[in-house]
C-alpha cells in the first residue's frame, strides 16, 4: 500500500513539475511559428476562439494570453484551445481595440523557447454571426457529395442546409443573400427536380429561371435591396485544361447575357439590346438598388485559344425598381476599366453602406478561383479610388467575397495555404476605409484544415440562421413543382 | 461426447481458415491491397470524429483500422480469416440460444460466414460491414443472457437501449439483431408476439428517426454501412487485372508484362496497363500488336460520366507516367472523390507525388502530412520529403514547359504538349504513333513520324515499319524512297509475303492469322472499330 502512495505521489510530483513554469527559457525575437497565422490580426468581438497549434512538432506549448488587465494561461500539446468562457471574458474585456498579448513558450528538444509577442485587436464592430459556404472537393467541374453548409461563428457549431445524398446526387450551386438577411436568400439545385431555390421569410419556392430565347437557367446572381427582384446572368460555361503546372482549370463563356426576374410577378426581364454583341455577368445591384453594376467582355469567337485577351471591364447601368426595368443603354458606365490594364474583374459585391464595391481581379478571364494571381481590389465609390489592398491579398487566389451586414467585414476564399484548397478569410475594415490583415474561419481542432478534402466554397455571411435546413430542400427536390417566368419582351 | 463436439468445432474451426487464408493470400491478394489502397486511416481526433456522422461509427471505424494491415503480403488475408472466425464463433453461440443442439450448431454455423467471405471477395463491400454483423451477434448474445423470460419491462427497457445504440454503432446490423430477437422469442415455450412487434417496430422508426442527423436517402438508412453494389461472387478475371494495376502502380514494368503474357486478357484495363507497361519498357514499337487492342481504349482510360469509379481511379496512371502532371493531378482528384469515402491512401500518395513533380509544396506538403498521420505510410512521407530537400526529381524533365488550354478528353493535345516540351519523351512519342495507328489514321501516323524521329539509320521498330509500309504503298513511293526509311528487310519480306497472301485468299483473314495474326498489317485490314458506349 506505501509502495502505491509512494508512486501515486511521485507521479502527481511529475505532472506538477511537467506543468510547472519554463525554466530555462530561450528568447527568440521572431513570431512563433503557429497554424492557422493568427499573429497581428483585428478579430471582431464576436468571433468563435481563434484556436492554434504550433507547428513543428514541439512538446509542450504554454500560451500567456494579456488582455485589459486579465491574464490566460492555456497549456497543450501542440493545440491551444481555449474553453468558451475563458474566451469570452478575455475578449469582452478587450472590445474596443484594446488589444490582447499573446505570449508563446514552446519546449522542444528539452528546451523552452519564448517567442515574441503578438497582438490580437478586438473591435467592436461586430461580424454577422453566420457564414454559409459549399463544401466541394477541389476537382473542378466534376462533383460527387456535395453539402452547403451553415457555420455559428461565434461557436464551431455547423449546420447542413442542403446535402446532395438527399438530392439525388445532383449539383447545387453556392447560397446567395440579399442584404445578408436569412430570411432573402437562394440557391440553384441542378437535376430532375431542381430549380433556383428562394427562400423568402422561410417561405420556400422552386423556380425554372431558363425562359424561352434566355442562354440558360440563372447562373450568378444577386438580390434587390427589397428583395423583390434577382439579378442574374445566363452562360454558356465551357471547362477546359491547362497543361503548364501551376495552372489549372479555365472556365469561360461562350455567350452569356443578363435578366432581372420579378420573384413576385414571376417575370424575367432580359437585358435592354446594345450595338454589338458582349459578354456580360457577375450582376449584383447596389446598395440602393437604383443600378446593376456588372462585368463585360467583348463577344470573342475564337476561344480557348484567344482565352488570354479575355478581359472583362466593370461596368454599370441604372434600374428603376418600380418599374422592375432595365435603364436605357445610354445609362451604361464604364465603372473600372480593368482592360486597360490588362486585366480582368469579376464577382463586384457591393457593401451595405453603398461606400465600397469590392471585387475581383485577373490577369484575364471569368473564373479566377484557379487563377493564381487573383486578388481582391476595393473600389471607393464616392471618391472612385481603388485600393489594390496589398495587406489583404496574397501570392495565391483570393475572390468569392461577401459582406458583412454592418460593411465593417468581408469574407472571402483563399487558396494562400496550399494553392488547391480554399478557406474562409475574415477581413475588417474600418470607417476610414483601411482594412486589417485577415484570418481564417477558426476550427475546434486547429489541424482540421490539414487533414480535410473539401474547398470552402464561396463563403457569404448572414445576420442568422437561415430557416431551412436539408430535409426541406429534399421534400421540395422530390415533390413541389417548379414555377415557371413569363420572358418580358 | 464434449470431446468429440470440440473436435468437431476444430475441425469446422480449420476448415473455414485453412481454405479462407489460402485463397485471399494465394489467389485473391490483390483486392485486398485495393481494397486498402481505398480508405486513408488517420490517426486524428477530427478523423476519429468524422465516423460519427453517418450510422455505424464503431464498425465502420473498427473495420478501416483493421483493413490499414491490408497493406502488408497476407495481412489482409489475416485479417479477414480472424474475423470470419470471430463471427463463426459468435453463430455457433447464438444457434445454441436458438436452442439448436451443439453439433448442428456447428454444422450449421458457416451458414452465416461464407456469404460474408463472399461479399469481403468483392471490392465494395467493406471489412466494417461484417464488424457491423459481429456486433450485431454480441449484443444479441448480451441480451438473450440478461434477458429472463418473464419480465415483459426488462425486456422492453433492454431493447429501448439496444436497439437504438446497435443502430448508433453497427448500422443496418441492428436487423439482423432483431431477426435473430425474433427467432429467440419464437423458439421460447410460450412465445409473446409483443415481444415480436415492439422490436420490430424499434428497429423500422430508429433509422427514419436518426435521418435528419445522418442525411441519407431512406434506402441507405436501412442498408448503411453495406452497399447496394455488394455482390456474392468471386472475380477471378477482375483478380488478374488488379494485379496488373497494382503491380504498375509499384513500378514493377517487367512483371506487369509477365502477367500480360500469362493472362491474354481481352480487356481495355488489362490492355491500358499492358500498354503502359510496354512503353516504360521501351517495347510499346514491337510489341503492341503482341497484345489484344480495343483501338485507343487501351490507351487512356475514358473519364466520363459512363465510368466506373475503378476505371477513374486508374486513369491517372497513364497522364502519371508519360509526365502529363497537370491531367494526371485532374484524375487522381476525380479518382478521390469517386472512391468509396472520398480519401484514398494510394490517391493521396499519388497527389503528393504529382505536386512534388510540379515544384508546388505547400500542395504537396498537405498531402504528406496525411501519409504522416497513418500507420503504414509514414514512409512514404519521409521518402518523398528527402527528396524535396535534395531536390531529386527526375521525372521533372517530363512535365510540360508551356502552357496550353485543351479540353480533359483531348488526348492527342496532351502528347503533342509533352512532345513539344520535351522532344526526347520516348514514351509520349510511343503513344502519339501507337495513338494513330490504333486508330488506324495512318497520315497523322506518318506526319508524327516525319516529325520527331530522325532518319539517322538506327532501327525502326516493327509496327513501326509496318505501318510505315502502309503508307508508302498507297502513296505508291518509289522503291528508292522506300529505303531511305530504313525499314529492316525481313519486314519488307514479310510485307510482300502477306500481300501475296492477301490477295491470294481474297481478303480473308483466316489463312493471314498463323503468320501475321501479331502483325500491324493484320490489324489495319481486319480489326473492327467498335464504338463500346453504344454497343
Amino acid at each position: 500500500m506505501r509502495i502505491v502512495k509512494f508512486h501515486i505521489i511521485t507521479l502527481l510530483l511529475g505532472i506538477l513539475y511537467a506543468c510547472g513554469e519554463p525554466r530555462d527559457v530561450t528568447a527568440n525575437d521572431s513570431l512563433p511559428p503557429i497554424y492557422p497565422d493568427y499573429t497581428q490580426i483585428t478579430i471582431p468581438c464576436n468571433i468563435a476562439p481563434l484556436n492554434f497549434m504550433v507547428l513543428h512538432n514541439p512538446q509542450q506549448v504554454l500560451a500567456v494570453l494579456t488582455g485589459e488587465g486579465k491574464t490566460v494561461r492555456i497549456r497543450g500539446g501542440q493545440n491551444i484551445r481555449f474553453s468558451g468562457k475563458k474566451w469570452d471574458q478575455l475578449v469582452n474585456s478587450c472590445i474596443g481595440n484594446e488589444h490582447i498579448s499573446v505570449q508563446l513558450y514552446v519546449k522542444k528538444d528539452g528546451v523552452w523557447t519564448c517567442y515574441k509577442p503578438f497582438l490580437w485587436t478586438v473591435t467592436e464592430d461586430r461580424i454577422d454571426p453566420y457564414l454559409s459556404y459549399r463544401l466541394i472537393e477541389p476537382g473542378y467541374e466534376v462533383w460527387n457529395k456535395l453539402q452547403l453548409c451553415e457555420r455559428h461563428l461565434e461557436s464551431f457549431k455547423v449546420r447542413i442546409l442542403a446535402d446532395n445524398a438527399l438530392t439525388e446526387n445532383s449539383c447545387m450551386n453556392c447560397h446567395t443573400y440579399g442584404n445578408q438577411d436569412p430570411g432573402t436568400s437562394f440557391f440553384h439545385l441542378r437535376g430532375p427536380g431542381g430549380g433556383t431555390i428562394l427562400n423568402r421569410n422561410g417561405k420556400l419556392r422552386k423556380i425554372e429561371t431558363k425562359t424561352e430565347g434566355s442562354i440558360s437557367a440563372g447562373v450568378y446572381g444577386n438580390f434587390h435591396p427589397s428583395g423583390r427582384y434577382g439579378v442574374f446572368s445566363t452562360n454558356i460555361i465551357i471547362p477546359e485544361f491547362h497543361a503548364f503546372r501551376g495552372e489549372r482549370l479555365e472556365v469561360y463563356d461562350t455567350e452569356s447575357d443578363l435578366i432581372v426576374v420579378d420573384f413576385d410577378h414571376n417575370t424575367s426581364m432580359p437585358f435592354p439590346p446594345t450595338e454589338k454583341k458582349e459578354l456580360r455577368t457577375f450582376p449584383v445591384f447596389s446598395a440602393d438598388g437604383n443600378t446593376v453594376y456588372y462585368c463585360r467582355a467583348p463577344y470573342m469567337s475564337a476561344l480557348p485559344d484567344s482565352v488570354r485577351y479575355l478581359r472583362y471591364d466593370l461596368m454599370s447601368i441604372s434600374f428603376n425598381p418600380h418599374t422592375g426595368m432595365w435603364g436605357d443603354t445610354s445609362t451604361i458606365d464604364t465603372v473600372f476599366s480593368a482592360s486597360r490594364h490588362k486585366l480582368s474583374v469579376c464577382h463586384p459585391k457591393t457593401s451595405p453602406d453603398g461606400r465600397y464595391l469590392l471585387f475581383t481581379v485577373a490577369e484575364y478571364g471569368t473564373f479566377p478561383i484557379w487563377h493564381r494571381e487573383t486578388d481582391l481590389y476595393l473600389l471607393n465609390l464616392e471618391t472612385g479610388s481603388v485600393d489594390a489592398l496589398n495587406n489583404v491579398n496574397s501570392a495565391l487566389s483570393d475572390t468569392y467575397h461577401s459582406w458583412s451586414s454592418n460593411s465593417r467585414w468581408f469574407v472571402f476564399a483563399s487558396k494562400r495555404d496550399d494553392g488547391m484548397y480554399g478557406k474562409p478569410y475574415f477581413c475588417h475594415i474600418d470607417e476610414n476605409g483601411l482594412t486589417s490583415k485577415p484570418f481564417v474561419l477558426p476550427q475546434k481542432d486547429p489541424s482540421a484544415y490539414f487533414t480535410t478534402f473539401k474547398s470552402f466554397n464561396i463563403p457569404e455571411l448572414s445576420k442568422g440562421e437561415v430557416p431551412f435546413n436539408a430535409l426541406d430542400i429534399e421534400k421540395i427536390y422530390r415533390s413541389m413543382d417548379k414555377e415557371t417566368l413569363d420572358p418580358v419582351k | 461426447m464434449r470431446q468429440w463436439k470440440n473436435g468437431m468445432q476444430w475441425i469446422t474451426a480449420a476448415l473455414i481458415a485453412v481454405p479462407c487464408f489460402t485463397f485471399l493470400h494465394f489467389l485473391y491478394p490483390y483486392h485486398l491491397y485495393l481494397k486498402e489502397q481505398l480508405i486513408l486511416f488517420l490517426a486524428t481526433p477530427d478523423y476519429f470524429l468524422s465516423y460519427f456522422g453517418k450510422p455505424a461509427w464503431l464498425a465502420l471505424y473498427a473495420g478501416d483500422f483493421f483493413t490499414q494491415f491490408f497493406y502488408f503480403r497476407g495481412g489482409g488475408p489475416t485479417v479477414i480469416t480472424i474475423t470470419l472466425l470471430v463471427l463463426w464463433w459468435l453463430s455457433i453461440q447464438t444457434l445454441k440460444q436458438f436452442r439448436v443442439a451443439g453439433r448442428w450448431a456447428v454444422v450449421a454455423s458457416p451458414v452465416l460466414v461464407i456469404p460474408e467471405f463472399l461479399m469481403l471477395c468483392g471490392l465494395h463491400y467493406k471489412l466494417g460491414s461484417t464488424f457491423s454483423l459481429i456486433l450485431a451477434l454480441t449484443a444479441f448474445l448480451i441480451y438473450s443472457r440478461l434477458r429472463p423470460g418473464d419480465s415483459r419491462l426488462r425486456t422492453f427497457v433492454l431493447l429501448l437501449l439496444l436497439i437504438p445504440f446497435l443502430y448508433w454503432i453497427a448500422g443496418s446490423g441492428v436487423f439482423f439483431f432483431l431477426l435473430c430477437v425474433i427467432i429467440f422469442t419464437l423458439v421460447q415455450k410460450k412465445p409473446r408476439i409483443q415481444h415480436l412487434i415492439f422490436p420490430l417496430c424499434l428497429a423500422l422508426l430508429i433509422p427514419l428517426a436518426a435521418k435528419p442527423v445522418y442525411l441519407l436517402p431512406a434506402g441507405k438508412l436501412y442498408l448503411y454501412p453495406r452497399s447496394q453494389h455488394t455482390t456474392l461472387t468471386i472475380d477471378l478475371v477482375w483478380e488478374k487485372v488488379l494485379s496488373m494495376d497494382s503491380e504498375s502502380f509499384w513500378g514493377h514494368w517487367d512483371y506487369v508484362l509477365d502477367l500480360a503474357d500469362k493472362y491474354q486478357l481481352k480487356n481495355p484495363v488489362a490492355t491500358y496497363f499492358t500498354n503502359l507497361a510496354l512503353s516504360q519498357t521501351g517495347m510499346m514499337p514491337d510489341r503492341l500488336m503482341d497484345y489484344y487492342q480495343p483501338a485507343t481504349k487501351g490507351l487512356f482510360l475514358p473519364v466520363s460520366a459512363e465510368s466506373t469509379p475503378m476505371t477513374i481511379l486508374f486513369s491517372n496512371e497513364v497522364f502519371f507516367r508519360l509526365g502529363d502532371m497537370n491531367m494526371a493531378q485532374h484524375s487522381a482528384m476525380l479518382g478521390m472523390i469517386f472512391s468509396p469515402d472520398g480519401r484514398s491512401s494510394r490517391l493521396v500518395r499519388r497527389l503528393a507525388d504529382i505536386h512534388i513533380i510540379n515544384g508546388e509544396y505547400e500542395a504537396a506538403d498537405k498531402y504528406l502530412r496525411m501519409l504522416e498521420q497513418t500507420l503504414f505510410h509514414k514512409r512514404q512521407s519521409s521518402i518523398r520529403r528527402e527528396q524535396i530537400r535534395t531536390g531529386s526529381i527526375p521525372e521533372r524533365v517530363n512535365i510540360p514547359a508551356f502552357d496550353s488550354i485543351r479540353s480533359g478528353d483531348d488526348c492527342i493535345a496532351s502528347l503533342n504538349i509533352l512532345l513539344e516540351s520535351n522532344p526526347g519523351n520516348k514514351a509520349a512519342l510511343d503513344y502519339l504513333l501507337c495513338y494513330h495507328l490504333l486508330n488506324k489514321d495512318i497520315p497523322s501516323f506518318m506526319e508524327v513520324y516525319e516529325r520527331w524521329i530522325p532518319k539517322d539509320g538506327s532501327r525502326v521498330p516493327d509496327i513501326y515499319s509496318q505501318a510505315i509500309l502502309i503508307y508508302l504503298t498507297q502513296h505508291k513511293v518509289p522503291a528508292q524512297a522506300v529505303r531511305s526509311y530504313g525499314i529492316p528487310d525481313n519486314i519488307l519480306v514479310d510485307f510482300m509475303d502477306y500481300t501475296r497472301l492477301f490477295q491470294e485468299n481474297n481478303a480473308q483473314s483466316g489463312p493471314l492469322r498463323e503468320r501475321f495474326g501479331k502483325s500491324y498489317w493484320f490489324y489495319y485490314h481486319f480489326a473492327v472499330m467498335v464504338n463500346h458506349e453504344n454497343s
